[in-house]
């Protein structure tokens, strides 16, 4: 059963796309012509270009606006069309061509008409020359990029203000300047059957685990879609199989953040055209782990990490403990608080629970509409939401100003951690529902439900939980108070997790 | 793949489901024993609690674990006597815990989807296996040692020593009994009969480690329940959680939620983990599918707790004392005599 539901899943979203034939290239430089325009007319972006030196006849195609033009005329035509090959043998023109063209531009060789398609429609410059049945490329890749910036969501008060971008080159570069040794290791993969999404692997070779490097290649190998638009794309595949509401997969903007974990023998992916990085494998504790943290002194890290630990606590649990509170459990907070509470809940039409549901609701309707709106009308958004709406119901009494507070500070607590929001808003909900349903009885059983979820989560080989559960104290020196850098410097950070 | 888990977290899981049995204990049932025997009886049964693991340490020590097919007939009879223990202690928690909520947390309503909700998760945490089962042990034991210290340390006002009788006040023979009920009320000496295949490291160090942490903890509570409440203490139900429910920290009060926080999370896991050595024993001696194995006993759990909910008496007939002693007694020495007797005779036949 489940083998035929895979089968007819795999039938429906198989891409339609013809399958690569091998096409070998031909020594006459207009039947390569003739068969690329075949294959990509029309496309008003793809120019072909035909030149004559010396009686050699060359062939030149590129794509508009994906190579530098600048670098095509000063540093690849103007060689090839005044170089003296003195022979008119196609093959060795080609290679003579070749050598001329600086070292600081790419070179490869290919022999098969659809690879160099493929690599020419990643921006390369492909060149034919009569009489040759290979054709070389040039990498002269100028895209319309965006420059590198601070990152949105990972702000950090003393570290460094550069953030990932979309083009993996120049994360990839983001890194070597961070690295510099030859075991940063960068492999290339593609996805996506119609996109073919170039994905890069980055580790550090000497203290990788090899089968979890193994095992990353072949799940990205075994990635089938037919377009990649983004890294959250390939969690899927890189993350736990079982159902949860945790992946394994960790995600950074920053280029400073993704050194520390290769540094700790994590592997991560670089996606082209996403601007942050996935790391494999990825814990729970981590979450509330920031740079920061080991920019600062240590102290202040154990504060801060506490005080992350209290907030994602607070934005889960608050909303349905005190709907549980309002709806069964009276007895545990003083009488002049509960009557106060009493007093304005009495005036509310609907259950708390509901009530609470709706706000949450509400909440979430605002935040969106924050963050899809331009930001010139999101920050209006966000003041009508929170202030106008907010106000005006408790004036109207559809809803306690004290159920106001808990979701406003529950909203507040919960952007403290901003990788753990869908999860933590989620959670929300479901704990408000089995709150008002249950009270605490159903809140610790839920609780007791998720806790199971998450430790049933092992990325690779590595309990989620660790290194609390199971307990490996020898990395508890950066877990909720981080060591002086003198102690925590001495070994490699945490490597000793990645072995079960 | 077989999992493993280390003796750290089987005897974490264990210390909380043996904090269950004291948290959710029920004085009413046993008649002439005062506050200071309670706690004396939870040295004797220790004493008795490690007799009773002597043959079983011992032939784990003799013959290893691998000593069997795992399909021979003793095993098969092995496996449906331990799954008929662990299934009958499920129902018991499973019942009290419904009692609890069905009297104390919620009196006027009906708490039977609240079951079901319980034995579906339970049920959820035994299907995910061992791992999962040992690592929630392991975060969960952390808050609810807190818990109980903070509990404790709320109360430490209220204690009032003149409540505390001279020893064997009312003979010794109570107290003996009360101990020897709590060795029935042990469910854990017959997990830990069934667990040393997936155990590692060195089980009889925890075990003593195990035994001497959850008698402090116990004596420890019984303390606490026998100079606050004195002989009331004979009159509640559930006399942890009614000293729980007086604490006051600075202008919060009834800490009792604390109890009833802890009591869910060892429940879960105690029924979670019986749920799957139930699956595991049945399914590696006759072969049938964990899963298949899991959602039955999830199933039966369900129709007996709901036939026992709501009723006071089908829950008292359940909870008898001696069924769960005779069963304690032939599931852990009386069987690991038995088998120790059948390797030995196996041994000379071979001689």
């Amino acid at each position: 059963m489940e083998n035929w539901y895979r089968k007819k899943i795999d039938e429906i979203t198989a891409p339609n796309v013809e399958k690569d034939e091998k096409e070998p290239i031909k020594a006459e430089v207009s039947e390569n012509f003739k068969y690329l325009e075949s294959k990509l007319t029309p496309s008003f972006d793809v120019k072909y270009r035909k030149s004559e030196v010396n009686g050699i006849k060359f062939g030149f195609v590129m794509l508009d606006g994906m190579c530098d033009n600048e670098l095509i005329t000063e540093q690849l035509m103007l060689p090839i069309l005044n170089g003296d090959y003195g022979t008119s043998d196609g093959e060795r023109v080609l290679e003579t061509a070749a050598d001329l063209i600086s070292a600081s531009i790419d070179k490869s060789i290919q022999f098969e008409l659809n690879t160099a398609v493929n690599e020419m429609l990643s921006g390369n410059l492909l060149m034919f020359v009569e009489g040759a049945e290979r054709a070389v490329l040039f990498g002269v890749q100028k895209f319309p990029k965006r420059s590198i910036s601070e990152p949105d969501s990972e702000t950090q008060e003393k570290g460094s203000k550069e953030g990932f971008s979309e083009s993996f080159k120049d994360n990839v570069a983001l890194l070597r300047r961070r690295i510099r040794t030859p075991v940063l290791k960068s492999e290339i993969l593609e996805v996506g059957t119609t996109s073919k999404t170039r994905v890069c692997i980055v580790y550090l070779s000497d203290r990788v685990n090899e089968k979890i490097l193994a095992s990353v290649r072949k799940r990205i190998k075994n990635a089938s879609f037919d377009v990649c638009l983004g890294a959250g794309y390939l969690e899927s595949f890189l993350g736990n199989e079982k159902a949860s509401f945790f992946s394994g997969v960790g995600s950074t903007e920053r280029p400073d953040v993704l050194t520390a974990k290769l540094s700790e023998g994590k592997i991560g992916i670089i996606t082209d055209g996403t601007p942050y990085a996935l790391y494999v494998p990825h814990i729970f504790t981590e979450y509330f782990h920031s740079l920061d943290d080991y920019l600062k002194r240590p102290y202040y890290a154990f504060a801060i990490r506490t005080l992350k630990i209290a907030s994602f606590f607070i934005g889960i649990f608050l909303p349905g403990i005190y709907v549980a509170i309002c709806t069964f459990h009276q007895e545990v907070i003083p009488e002049s608080m509960i009557f106060d509470i009493c007093l304005q809940e009495s005036f509310v039409p609907l259950p708390v629970m509901i009530e609470a549901l709706i706000m949450h609701l509400v909440f979430e309707i605002v935040k969106e509409a924050g963050l899809r709106m331009p930001k010139s009308i999101g920050n209006a958004v966000s003041i009508v939401g929170a202030l106008v709406i907010g106000d005006a119901a408790v004036s109207a009494g559809l809803v306690a100003a004290p159920m106001l507070i808990v979701i406003g500070l529950t909203a507040v607590s919960s952007f403290v951690i901003p990788s753990l929001y869908d999860i933590s808003s989620l959670l929300r909900a479901v704990l408000i529902i089995v709150g008002g349903i249950s009270g605490f009885y159903g809140i610790m059983i839920a609780f007791a439900a998720v806790v199971i979820n998450m430790t049933a989560v092992s990325p690779y080989g590595v309990p989620f939980t660790s290194p609390l559960s199971p307990t490996k104290t020898g990395a508890w020196r950066d877990l909720l108070f981080r060591s002086d850098w003198r102690s925590l410097g001495k070994k490699i950070l945490q490597t000793d997790r990645l072995d079960k | 793949m077989n999992s493993k888990i280390s003796v750290f977290q089987f005897y974490s899981i264990l210390l909380l489901t043996r904090l269950l049995i004291t948290l959710t204990y029920t004085p009413a049932y046993t008649k002439d024993i005062t506050a200071s025997d309670m706690i004396f009886q939870t040295v004797l049964r220790l004493v008795f609690g490690i007799i009773i693991t002597v043959p079983v340490f011992w032939l784990n020590k003799k013959y290893g674990i691998e000593r069997r097919d795992k399909k021979s007939t003793f095993n098969k009879i092995k496996a449906i006597i331990f799954s008929a223990v662990f299934f009958y202690f499920s129902v018991t928690t499973v019942s009290r815990l419904d009692l609890f909520a069905g009297t104390v947390v919620f009196p006027e309503t009906d708490v039977k989807f609240l079951l079901l909700l319980v034995v579906a998760f339970c049920a959820y945490g035994a299907y995910l296996g061992i791992e999962p089962i040992a690592r929630s042990a392991v975060l969960f034991i952390i808050p609810v040692l807190m818990s109980l210290a903070f509990i404790c340390l709320m109360l430490v006002k209220k204690v009032d020593l003149l409540n505390l009788t001279p020893l064997f006040y009312n003979g010794a023979l109570p107290v003996f009994k009360t101990a020897l009920n709590a060795v029935g009320r042990t469910v854990e000496y017959a997990v830990i009969a069934v667990s040393f295949p997936f155990v590692t490291g060195n089980s009889k160090k925890g075990f003593f480690i195990w035994m001497a942490v959850q008698t402090l903890l116990t004596a420890v509570i019984f303390f606490f329940e026998g100079t606050i409440l004195g002989a009331f203490s004979r009159m509640q139900l559930f006399p942890v959680y009614t000293i729980a429910s007086i604490a006051q920290c600075l202008f919060f009060r009834g800490l009792g939620t604390l109890i009833t926080g802890m009591w869910i999370l060892c429940a879960f896991l105690k029924i979670s983990l019986l749920i799957f050595l139930q699956s595991k024993l049945i399914s590696e001696a006759f072969g049938v599918k964990k899963t298949v194995v899991t959602v039955t006993v999830a199933v039966l759990l369900s129709a007996v707790c709901l036939f026992v909910s709501g009723s006071v008496a089908r829950f008292n007939f359940l909870d008898t004392s001696y069924i769960k002693f005779v069963l304690i007694i032939l599931s852990v020495p009386v069987l690991a005599i038995a088998e120790l007797i059948g390797e030995r005779a196996k041994k000379c036949v071979k001689q």
